[in-house]
């Protein structure tokens, strides 16, 4: 087991005072809550600090931690290992809070045992023996593809649960889950009764899927509708033409008009994610942007020559003059 | 640790319940005062019924609410922080989405 440096984590001198604790504990929770934070590992991150700040806040874990952190750093490397005598002399610790959700490290426990980190939420449980377990939130990322058609999706979770006797104990979960199609980004999807196990005879809490979208290499999405740029040669948006476009649903044949020009958008109707229950489903809109080969032959540089003469007139910054 | 197990969800989850004050405030872990503020504040808005005396919350209310309650106990914010903080990470989302889709757009 590694060990674990709690000022480190909140990167403070061991001989920080209570209040510079509390200010660094703040600071870092902010940063890394994970409701807030776009870090990335926000989540491990918040985790970490909260579990320093449990310690570090309270003189008596404190003292304790420093005493083991100065054996420690006398110890070879190797990792770090828990005697018995640690773990007798904090066995009377069981029964302390915590402020934020339970869900501490190995080494936290093998110093104040897993009884110190019980949640408020089951901490409170005289106040009824019979309680909801609690909701688990988890993100899914689809690909937009899975998204259209709709997807089943295997989602391996582990889930804090209270055992018979209320203690809070991580279990590993494996779910297959059936995706509906026509989900959004941000939508979230409840799976009822696969959150936390209840206590007493409260029910199971709910599993609450947060779908996200993987990017796509051409596709964009906004809400219902899918985004596409479409590249075509100038001659075919002066000529107009009838072009292969992909969807997600297959290719089809998008007509180009003649004259068209970069930016113009053109909509492909019904193409986009399904409507929720059936509802109207979004479409897709397709900007065309009037793509030149990067090099040309002689003899097509005489026609450019001959078309720059045809079309004299044509000033494409007439913007600049007024 | 018990053996991993193996559930197979086949029915597609239901976007239709909803859940009355009572059951999101046990969902959330919240007194009931705090989910009426949380509505006064405009965290978030109860489903529009056809009589306004009974409030219903979808499945995106409760979540918020959860968001909320989060933010509150854990970062020590009161509602007018947490209403701001969520308005503005609302506004972050959106154009974060802006910039895929405009990125999206360019040569």
């Amino acid at each position: 087991m590694e060990f674990k440096d709690y000022y480190k984590v909140l990167g403070l001198s061991e001989q920080a005072d209570a209040s510079a604790i509390k200010a660094a504990y703040r600071k870092l929770a902010r940063k890394y809550h994970p409701d807030v934070s776009k870090e990335k590992d926000a989540e491990q991150h918040f985790k970490e600090v909260n579990e320093a700040y449990t310690v570090l806040k309270d003189g008596e874990k404190r003292a304790e931690y420093d005493l083991l952190r100065q054996q420690a750093t006398h110890q070879a490397e190797g990792g770090f290992r828990a005697s018995s005598d640690w773990q007798n002399a904090s066995s009377d610790h069981a029964g302390f809070g915590q402020e934020a959700g339970g869900d501490f490290s190995d080494f936290f426990d093998s110093i104040f045992g897993a009884q110190a980190r019980g949640s408020t939420h089951y901490s409170n449980s005289r106040r009824s023996v019979n309680q909801r377990g609690r909701d688990i939130h988890h993100k899914i990322a689809l690909f937009l593809e899975e998204a259209f058609e709709g997807c089943q999706r295997q989602l391996s979770l582990r889930v804090t649960e209270p055992d018979a006797n209320g203690v809070l104990r991580p279990r590993d979960k494996t779910l297959k889950v059936k995706i509906p199609a026509g989900v959004m980004q941000g939508q979230h999807i409840r799976l009822a009764g696969q959150g936390e196990a209840g206590i007493g005879e409260g029910k199971a809490g709910d599993l609450l899927l947060e779908i996200e979208f993987a990017p796509h290499p051409y596709f964009a999405v906004d809400g219902r509708n899918i985004l596409l740029t479409l590249p075509v040669s100038c001659w075919e948006a002066a000529l107009g033409s009838s072009v292969e476009v992909p969807t997600l649903s297959g290719k089809v044949k998008l007509k180009v008009p003649k004259g068209a020009n970069s930016g113009n958008k053109l909509r492909i109707k019904g193409k986009g994610l399904a409507g929720k229950e059936g509802g109207q489903a979004g479409d897709q809109i397709v900007t065309l942007q009037v793509s030149l080969p990067s090099s040309h032959s002689s003899e097509a540089e005489a026609l450019y020559l001959k078309l720059s003469e045809c079309e004299a007139d044509f000033n494409p910054r007439h913007v600049f003059e007024r | 640790m018990s053996k991993s197990e193996i559930v197979v969800i086949e029915s597609s989850p239901s976007e239709h319940r909803l859940f009355s004050l009572e059951e999101v405030c046990e969902r959330c872990g919240a007194h009931t005062e705090i989910v009426v503020e949380m509505v006064e504040y405009g965290i978030v808005e109860p489903v529009e019924q056809a009589s306004a005396s009974v409030w219903y919350f979808n499945t995106q209310a409760v979540v918020r609410l959860q968001r909320a309650q989060r933010l509150m106990d854990e970062l020590e914010l009161n509602l007018s922080g947490v209403a701001l903080s969520l308005e503005l990470l609302d506004k972050i989302d959106g154009l974060q989405k802006h910039i895929v889709v405009l990125k999206s757009q360019l040569p």
